[in-house]
């Protein structure tokens, strides 16, 4: 899950820094031995390589290149659809939702790594025992790991095997022998899950990043350093690791036989992105990630034709895309290639509806979401880089409904001071100030900050904002003590639950309901949506469910924005994929061309 | 002098207990419990117990009442402070929580690169802000005293990000002269570190030539600079002979307040030229509440200052005669 | 046959921006203007007046140490008789050339002992500094040099000393440090600026004994310059009073001090106090030595002067120094004998002899 805050985003897709793109690569002038080599660039620090403890985009854009998960998303097809991995096909559901059954590739080892002493150094085959293991070490309390969400109260026996935990004084005396009834290895290639009640997005979670096996083996022999020595089965081998620096990823040599899809949606051929279809994985031999964090370094580096790809800098925006949104002849003539696209992410205001004063008063809200000018404030504040709200499912969502439509979220100011009236009536007098919290005193928060209390000023509204810094306001929210605050939602999977879960009641703060939305039949629906699998019956379900928030406006609906993404015309295979981490395998280099055009 | 010395160093405990206490304070107690942050979603009120537990939050902040009366008079001292106080002191200071990465090492590996930008930066600001406030010093009065002085408070109002980006952007990127960005460990490194510290001395100069020149003339003036004239020595001795070591007293007094910081690195350069050095560190540490990393970093750098304000003691007494340490 | 002076300043000017930066009003004052005069060898010429007069300019610029900028050499030169008795012009000097004579033809003591020696340093180093700047010798050589400075200055136990600190010295001690510092290389010149100003009396009478004593023994010229016409009397040859950058009046300290004929040398010796003459106010001249700035037209005095009722000749002219008497000069256009005053160059032999008491 990725709670984001709206000027921290603004400013993640100003750079084009988001979970699909976290591994940008970036080419210098030759490659090394004759090496095909990536070079790119990573927008933080990664923290650690423990799949158990990874939460963070960057960690992860690394990590899902070492680690493989049972499952991932098609690298071509649209919508995404998920295809076996580490399995070796797609789950057998049993009648009742509830068991699982997943066949495991019997033709898969862990990198050769000294942790493996009985073979002396040679990784050993993966069993299903190994996914076990791993998600066992999510439930040990002892390793207080972030990710145990994904399996809470969801498999039987799993959360007494966490009380287990519970009871043992020392990390190392949890015994992960111990049975947990709905987690069994069939055989060594064959995995059985056992549900409490239906879940059907436990498909995605077997796609997700904390769900990759971990051998024993290593957590044994490197103890709680394991989080610099990634054992995993992936594509790429950590080659070296310079703190806060440079991380360099080489090609796995005992990795699977994977081979590059031959198909995709249409125009991926005429694209060029077929070109290396049934070509063995990973097409490329080394990457190179640089840690830049500021815009100017990563741009130049870019320009310099030292990266293959890059995000746009918001002060260079205009050097770079022309007033009809396309490239300037500049970047043209350099070779770069413009990419759009949407993420699946919206971004709002919340309203904590536990507020006395916006929490009883529906007028008040909807005068709030009507006062707001979405195009302008997009124009300012996202370089126009995205569409305006009018609900909560982005685009690319099966279930997004193309005729939902609210009287309230759109911009009528006149419409707002009658509201107003309204509003005041129920609140029984004149309307207090109203405080936005706003968690960041840069230059660009405080200009937010300012537009959005002239836009409330221009409608009679009193409106004043509070800055302080990240953490601190993340804490207001979550003691329910802000009035309005930036939220945003980037979605972990491609399924509606993943938005509507944060409307969910019993999800209060500090659960990921920071609004504290409260509707007695939304719950029923999201308790009854979320147990069903895809079908026509549960998008109409969704779609009510989404027209009872808007109804409602625990929010102030914003936008949903528009990646802009560049990279040079010897970067091939590059197609925007949002979702999952682990798509460096499928990229390559043409390294014939990025000489010529370094060297001129 | 020695006597001096050992009474200073035997108060060092004192001013390390109040800084971790101080730290202690302002980042455990006012900050309240991290726990929900980091049982993420499923925030049940058990797990947070557990989160509890498994930090040691749920001990006592100072003294163990409870315990004592539990387990005998040695639990008393089973506190949040006792632990933090004793793993900090003997230089455990444990895991990052945010990334649970090794606190000593994370240190261990910034500081180098850290020190690489900051020593040859602070060194060589230093050489040439002395040696330019000793030229506008013989120079006062003549039109280069006004130029220099006028470029200085030029340098003074541009930020140092100015600096850093036009110098990044005109001098690695258009011309090429370095690299634009990028570290290597070892004397491979020093072309990366060319411009930064290149940078960080211009970025520096104007205000340190500013106050060297103020200190200057103040000395320049002074009775014993004409009777040295007066003896027939040359200019270039009484500037750096019988000036400077007089103008030394302020200037070290601003040097050795400044050496535990070079230990810090520089953030603005660190990142804009991928030195991972520890400039970020404690911004990062701020705001990730990792409490742990802000503790260590402040107990190394209030150790460092101890140190740094006996040294600035020793070196006065060294420089100057009508200083004795008693 | 007609001695040669070891010195003679001739027409010197020495001016001073006024430090008023508006445009338009920025100018140049002379803090000297048009000086003349000579030392002989072995002679004491005391130079008088009010602070602000010049007097230390002067001594300054003997060794070219008049910073400048701000200073300015205007014009005039200063003949110095070198060792080989050759003259030469000081002011044409070389940087290098005048630090040769620096300290070790010509030295200078300075009125603040406090703070003339540099704290930081042993006085040894201090002095040694100038042996090994001017003489041709080693270390343990300028050691010795310097104990035996110390020890010509009356400071016992002259080697242990040459450890100290100025910190650790008295004021008359230090003055002491800087009168062996100035000797040590055997100048032929000493210029002492108020030597003993900053000292309490006894202590005076005791730097002021010295430096006769070494003056004796050493057979070296002194220019003494000082606001204190008694220190004048007791020792000088020849005085010369200065006011507003000029000489006044100009005389062996016989001349002068029988006869004071201009009115700005009558007043100071009015304001003199005298031994038997209790009862009597002590008078002062009335007004303020004016500022170097704002220097009045004609006689730079007239605005003081008291002698003289208002002649417009006083405001409008300023009266040259003439030689009104023998070896006797002054610039005051009331002065009896002034018309037929000489116009001549202020030269006078004299010295004292010893024990003669003014």
């Amino acid at each position: 899950m990725k709670t984001l805050h709206t000027i921290q985003l603004i400013i993640i897709c100003l750079m084009g820094m988001h979970a699909g793109c976290g591994q940008e690569a970036s080419p210098p002038s030759s490659s090394p031995e004759g090496l095909v080599v990536r070079y790119s660039t990573l927008s933080s620090k990664i923290r650690g390589l423990d799949p158990m403890d990874i939460g963070d985009t960057t960690s992860s854009a690394i990590g899902g290149n070492i680690f493989d998960c049972l499952y991932q998303y098609h690298y071509l097809k649209r919508p995404y659809q998920l295809i076996p991995n580490l399995a070796a096909a797609m789950p057998t559901v049993s009648e009742d939702s509830l068991t699982y059954t997943i066949p495991i590739r019997d033709d898969v080892v862990f990198f050769d790594d000294e942790c493996f002493k009985a073979t002396s150094g040679k990784g050993r085959g993966l069993t299903a025992a190994d996914f076990i293991y791993a998600w066992k070490r999510i439930a040990n309390i002892k390793n207080v790991s972030k990710n145990w969400w994904i399996f809470d109260g969801r498999i039987v026996g799993f959360d007494e095997f966490r009380e287990y935990t519970k009871t043992i004084k020392d990390k190392a005396d949890v015994d992960y022998s111990k049975p947990v009834e709905g987690l069994v290895a069939l055989n060594d290639h064959l995995l059985q899950i056992k549900l409490k009640k239906p879940w059907p997005q436990l498909q995605f979670m077997l796609a997700h990043l904390p769900t990759a096996p971990v051998p024993h083996e290593a957590v044994n022999h490197y103890g709680e350093e394991i989080l610099n020595h990634p054992v995993g089965t992936g594509p790429f081998i950590l080659e070296d690791w310079k703190r806060g620096s440079k991380i360099i990823l080489s090609r796995n040599p005992t990795f699977r036989d994977e081979r590059y899809p031959s198909e995709g949606e249409p125009g991926d051929k005429e694209a060029g992105l077929l070109t290396d279809a049934g070509k063995r994985l990973p097409l490329i031999d080394r990457a190179e990630f640089l840690v830049i964090q500021e815009d100017q370094p990563r741009w130049l580096k870019f320009m310099a034709g030292d990266l293959d790809v890059a995000g746009i800098p918001k002060d260079s925006f205009d050097k770079v895309i022309n007033t009809n949104r396309q490239l300037t002849p500049e970047m043209l003539a350099k070779g770069i290639i413009l990419t759009k696209y949407q993420t699946p992410l919206t971004l709002w205001y919340g309203i904590n509806m536990e507020d006395p004063i916006l929490g009883t008063n529906l007028p008040l809200r909807r005068a709030m979401n009507l006062a707001l000018n979405r195009k302008e404030y997009i124009k300012l504040f996202a370089n126009d880089r995205a569409i305006p709200a009018r609900g909560i499912l982005p685009a690319m969502f099966g279930d997004f409904n193309p005729e939902l439509v609210s009287p309230y979220i759109n911009y009528d100011p006149q419409k707002a001071k009658q509201l107003l009236v309204e509003a005041q009536r129920i609140h029984g007098g004149p309307l207090p100030t109203i405080t936005m919290t706003m968690g960041g005193t840069d230059s660009t928060a405080r200009q937010i900050g300012q537009y959005l209390t002239r836009t409330y000023k221009a409608v009679g509204l009193n409106f004043q904002v509070e800055y302080m810094d990240w953490p601190t306001s993340q804490d207001k929210v979550k003691n329910k003590s802000a009035q309005i605050y930036a939220m945003g939602w980037y979605a972990d999977y491609p399924d509606s639950e993943n938005f509507l879960l944060l409307f969910y009641g019993p999800n209060g703060s500090p659960g990921p309901n920071n609004m504290n939305y409260k509707n007695a039949e939304f719950d029923e629906l999201f308790e009854q949506m979320g147990t069903m699998p895809s079908s026509p019956e549960r998008k109409a379900l969704v779609q009510k469910m989404e027209q009872m928030v808007i109804e409602d406006l625990p929010c102030i609906l914003t936008s949903h924005p528009i990646a802009f993404a560049l990279h040079y015309n010897w970067a091939l295979n590059r197609k925007p994929h949002v979702f999952g981490e682990g798509h460096l395998k499928y990229g390559n280099i043409d390294v014939e061309r990025r000489h010529k055009a370094k060297t001129g | 002098m020695w006597n001096y010395v050992v009474r200073r160093l035997l108060y060092t405990p004192l001013i390390v207990i109040g800084v971790l206490l101080v730290t202690f304070l302002l980042f455990v107690v006012v900050q309240g419990d991290l726990s929900t942050e980091i049982a993420g979603r499923s925030a049940s009120a058990e797990t947070i117990a557990e989160i509890r537990a498994e930090y040691g939050w749920d001990k006592p902040l100072f003294i163990n009442i409870e315990g004592m009366k539990q387990h005998g008079i040695e639990a008393l001292f089973d506190s949040q402070f006792v632990k933090h106080f004793v793993d900090t002191v003997t230089f455990d200071f444990g895991r990052s929580r945010a990334s649970k990465q090794r606190i000593s090492e994370l240190l261990w590996d910034g500081a180098g690169p850290s020190l690489c930008l900051t020593l040859p930066m602070f060194v060589g600001l230093l050489s040439t802000s002395l040696s330019i406030a000793l030229i506008i010093a013989f120079a006062r009065g003549t039109i280069w005293d006004t130029i220099l002085v006028v470029i200085c408070v030029l340098g003074m109002s541009l930020p140092s990000l100015a600096f850093i980006l036009l110098g990044q952007y005109f001098l690695a990127y258009k011309l090429g002269w370095f690299p634009i960005f990028g570290y290597e460990p070892g004397w491979s490194g020093a072309k990366f570190l060319t411009l930064p510290v290149l940078i960080g001395i211009i970025a520096g100069l104007g205000s340190d030539v500013r106050f060297y020149r103020t200190v200057m003339l103040d000395e320049i003036r002074a009775d014993y600079i004409r009777t040295a004239y007066a003896k027939g020595v040359s200019t270039r001795r009484v500037l750096f002979v019988h000036l400077l070591k007089n103008a030394l007293i302020p200037v070290i007094t601003s040097v050795v307040l400044a050496i535990p910081f070079l230990f810090l690195g520089s953030l603005l350069l660190e990142r804009f030229f991928g030195i991972p050095g520890l400039g970020y560190m404690m911004i990062e540490a701020i705001g990730n509440r990792d409490f742990k990393v802000i503790s260590a970093m402040t107990f190394i750098i209030s150790v460092l200052f101890v140190f740094g304000n006996l040294a600035t003691d020793i070196c006065y007494a060294l420089v100057d005669p009508r200083i004795s340490l008693h | 046959m007609i001695e040669t002076p070891l010195i003679e300043i001739e027409d010197l000017a020495i001016s001073f921006p006024t430090g008023d930066d508006r445009p338009g009003h920025r100018r140049r004052v002379r803090a000297v203007h048009n000086l003349n005069l000579s030392i002989y060898k072995k002679q004491t010429v005391g130079v008088v007046g009010e602070s602000g007069c010049g007097k230390s300019v002067t001594a300054l610029s003997i060794l070219k140490l008049v910073p400048q900028p701000p200073g300015k050499y205007e014009s005039g030169q200063i003949i110095w008789q070198d060792d080989a008795g050759q003259n030469c012009n000081l002011l044409q000097m070389t940087e290098k050339q005048i630090r040769a004579i620096r300290g070790n033809e010509i030295a200078m003591i300075f009125q603040e002992p406090m703070t003339s020696l540099n704290p930081v340093y042993t006085i040894g180093d201090q002095i040694m500094e100038a042996i090994l700047l001017h003489q041709n010798v080693d270390r343990r050589q300028a050691i010795q040099i310097a104990a035996d400075a110390l020890d010509d200055v009356g400071i016992a136990d002259a080697v242990s000393r040459l450890k100290e600190y100025p910190h650790q010295l008295s004021g008359g001690m230090r003055q002491r440090v800087m009168i062996a510092m100035a000797l040590a290389c055997q100048p032929r010149l000493l210029l002492a600026d108020e030597p003993t100003t900053a000292l309490d009396v006894t202590i005076q009478a005791q730097i002021l004994e010295l430096l006769r004593e070494l003056q004796d023994k050493r057979g070296m010229a002194v220019m003494l310059i000082t606001h204190d016409l008694g220190v004048v009397a007791e020792n000088a040859d020849v005085v010369a009073v200065m006011y507003a950058g000029r000489i006044v009046e100009y005389g062996s300290v016989h001349a002068v001090f029988a006869q004071p004929l201009h009115p700005y040398t009558q007043g100071l010796f009015n304001s003199m106090p005298r031994l038997g003459n209790q009862n009597h106010r002590l008078s002062t001249i009335p007004g303020n030595v004016p500022n170097p700035a704002n220097f009045p037209p004609g006689c730079p005095f007239h605005p003081r002067c008291e002698t003289v009722d208002a002649d417009p000749k006083c405001s409008s002219d300023d009266p040259p120094l003439l030689e009104v008497q023998e070896e006797h000069w002054v610039a005051c256009w009331h002065t009896p004998g002034y018309n037929t005053g000489r116009q001549t160059r202020p030269k006078v032999e004299y010295r004292r002899e010893e024990a003669e008491v003014i």
